[in-house]
């Protein structure tokens, strides 16, 4: 299983976020109204600007309550919030104007650490943390140089001057700004390499998750490049300024939605995981969990295969092999059962690991599906063996009471009807009629004798099986050791197959094994009864189908045992049967 | 000499008849039948006889269960059954009976030979 997260972190607390999120709406409502009464405010973008704050500030909370351990979410409330307080400096009040000039650069910065982290909410390379520190500090750098040396709203009527402000420095502040492009020139450089190789890195999931950030931030790179040529061959126009302007502000407005599209994608909900329960319940191969679990968790790689020594294998028995950037998840159930998957997906533990233990849940119902329908399949056919046996047996008798036993009893009878006819008038005659008639009464008892000695062991049913057994061993030319002290009384179902297991174990030994010794045993273990029957013949006896073996593994199987026969070739044969010590069912008299 | 005191043990009416009809003359005197192994044993201390027919197969019990018991009080165990000996294995041998003699064989005759010339208890 996925390992979870162990304790959640304190931006992780509903009540945080929820609190965060209404002190960044109660200061949008101050800085909006600041920036819709600042004298020469342009509508749309005050609007624009608004409507990025709120938009920040609501794909903040969406991202929390889908996935509460990534950072992405609270860190997009602080960027709402840094929106809002860029326009704390259009406020007419001396220290929210302050504290404005002081955080006029904020948002870039916070909206970089945005980018930077997506989509896993963690700061992967020295180069990113650079990245970061860099978008950070220059940020930091331009708010010291507004608030102490460039006042730019003082020379309105509107606002302030600033509470800290020195005096218009121009060295100074043409140094800021010049060195703050550069490094918004950098990090945004830095930024668009960080998520191509991203991309290019990344797998299928990855570049799904990544699609609309990438474009956003493509689409405004090409537009600023464009929009800027354009402004150096026309510096006077405003209205290229002012277009590329509000360009900037929808492309900034739109980098929420792309950050929690990319969230939500990727971050299956409790709906989605619900669905997919739903779905895995109804599945019976081990092909169709493989297939919901790819099409669910948007990984096109997954494999879902077994361990073995010989490595991982698929349930078709061929090799799966584990590229670098994928992750194996045990997902217990049957065979060692795991999935090979995208390394992404551990970005969100919990899902993963509910879905693996499902897919084990699943693999475990189908496994146990098949050995049972395995076992009634086999039970059906062993029915209809024993079945075809036993109608086999009622017409040998039928055929052989009528060839034998009933013709020469009615020839007796006709005889002694002769016999009575001339009783007085010819008594010699009756009396040979009478000899006659005696010869075949005497040979239809001859008859049922035989016929009725074959059919079950008498000795069963006068005196016992471990007698019955004993007299196999008496009555076998090889010399028989015996060793039933173990053997317990039993249901009569399960003594008869004991007995026919030792009969046809001595039989084998005498009649094809041309064994010198053979060995009866029984033992008790546990709820199990075993009787054994070892030669030292010549071995390779084989269950072939219709065979005395074969009947016998169906007898010993309809008492709730199981026949094993070990028989290798020049290594003697031991016969085995285990049952178990209670009847398996009421038995018939 | 006197005749032989005999019991017949088994569990069909039709054969307890004929034996008695077939058995019951100058050699031996029919004293009493049972039907069942107890009841055989029961009739085996009440009549004392010289000789018990016993049926193998009775309903209470085998005829090898009772036999031992019959023989020590003295009486000549002559087993019977439709099956021949051989179905019993080894137990005729050792159940203390005298012999034992095929039911479609049953007379006088085979009844003496089993028994021998020299009678009951010797």
């Amino acid at each position: 299983m996925a390992e979870v997260e162990e304790r959640p972190r304190w931006w992780e607390s509903d009540t945080v976020i929820w609190c965060v999120a209404a002190a960044g709406l109660l200061l949008g409502g101050y800085t909006t109204t600041a920036a819709a009464l600042y004298p020469v405010s342009d509508p749309f973008r005050v609007v624009m600007h608004a409507v990025t704050g709120v938009l920040y500030l609501s794909a903040g909370v969406v991202a929390h309550y889908r996935y509460s351990a990534n950072a992405i979410g609270p860190l997009m409330l602080v960027a709402g919030i840094a929106m809002f307080a860029e326009d704390l400096q259009l406020s007419d009040e001396a220290w929210p104007h302050t504290i404005g000039q002081f955080l006029v650069a904020f948002s870039g910065a916070v909206v970089t650490h945005l980018l930077l982290m997506f989509p896993t909410g963690r700061l992967e390379t020295r180069v990113q943390k650079a990245l970061m520190a860099v978008a950070y500090a220059f940020a930091a750098q331009m708010g010291v140089a507004v608030a102490f040396f460039m006042d730019q709203t003082s020379d309105d009527d509107h606002t302030p001057p600033g509470m800290l402000f020195v005096r218009e420095h121009p060295v100074v502040g043409g140094l800021a700004e010049d060195t703050s492009q550069a490094a918004a020139v950098v990090v945004a450089a830095g930024l668009v390499v960080v998520l191509l190789r991203r991309w290019i890195t990344g797998r299928l999931l990855m570049r799904r998750l990544l699609a609309p950030v990438i474009l956003l931030v493509l689409a405004t790179g090409l537009v600023a490049v464009v929009g800027l040529t354009l402004q150096a061959a026309f510096p006077r126009d405003g209205a290229v300024r002012g277009g590329l302007l509000r360009f900037y502000d929808v492309m900034y407005a739109s980098v929420p939605l792309a950050l929690l599209a990319g969230t939500l994608y990727f971050y299956l909900g409790n709906g989605a995981v619900n669905r997919l329960l739903n779905e895995m319940r109804a599945l019976t191969r081990a092909g169709d969990v493989e297939e919901l679990l790819a099409r669910s968790l948007r990984d096109d790689s997954l494999r879902l295969v077994h361990r073995t020594p010989a490595g991982l294998l698929d349930f078709a028995g061929a090799p799966v092999e584990v590229r670098p950037w994928q992750a194996v998840t045990s997902v217990g159930g049957p065979r060692g059962a795991v999935l090979v998957h995208d390394a992404l997906l551990k970005e969100d533990p919990k899902v993963l690991d509910v879905v693996a233990t499902a897919a084990g849940l699943a693999l475990t119902n189908q496994s146990l599906a098949a050995t049972v329908e395995a076992q009634l399949q086999e039970v059906r056919r062993s029915r209809a063996r024993i079945l075809a046996a036993a109608d086999k047996e009622r017409k040998r008798i039928e055929r052989n009471l009528h060839d034998g036993a009933q013709p020469l009893l009615t020839a007796a009878k006709l005889r002694i009807d002769m016999a009575r006819g001339a009783l007085r008038t010819d008594p010699d005659k009756a009396d040979e009629r009478l000899v006659q008639a005696l010869e075949n009464v005497q040979q239809s008892i001859e008859e049922i004798r035989i016929l009725a000695s074959g059919l079950y062991p008498q000795l069963l049913t006068t005196a016992g099986l471990v007698t019955a057994v004993r007299e196999l061993g008496r009555q076998c030319p090889v010399p028989v050791t015996l060793d039933l002290d173990a053997l317990p009384r039993l249901d009569p179902l399960t003594e008869a197959s004991v007995y026919f297991v030792a009969a046809e174990g001595l039989t084998n030994a005498m009649k094809h094994a041309h064994a010198t010794r053979a060995r009866i045993e029984a033992r008790v273990t546990g709820a199990d009864v075993t009787l054994s029957v070892v030669d030292d013949g010549r071995g390779g006896a084989t269950v072939s189908p219709g065979s005395g073996l074969a009947r016998l593994a169906d007898r010993v199987a309809a008492a709730g045992g199981k026949l094993t026969l070990s028989s290798p070739a020049g290594g003697g044969t031991n016969l085995e049967a285990v049952f178990p010590r209670e009847p398996p069912a009421p038995t018939p008299a | 000499m006197p005749r032989e005191r005999l019991l017949i043990v088994d569990d069909d009416p039709v054969f307890r008849a004929v034996a008695r009809d077939l058995l019951d003359g100058e050699r031996f005197a029919v004293v009493g039948e049972a039907a069942s192994g107890s009841g055989g044993l029961d009739a085996t201390r009440r009549l004392s006889p010289d000789v018990v027919l016993l049926d193998v197969q009775l309903p209470d019990a085998s005829g090898f269960d009772v036999c031992p018991a019959m023989a020590d009080s003295g009486a000549a165990v002559v087993l019977t059954s439709i099956r021949d000996a051989s179905s019993y294995g080894s137990l005729v041998g050792r159940s203390g009976a005298r012999g034992f003699v095929l039911k479609d064989h049953l007379s006088v005759a085979a009844l003496s030979a089993v028994l021998g010339e020299s009678g009951p208890g010797g």
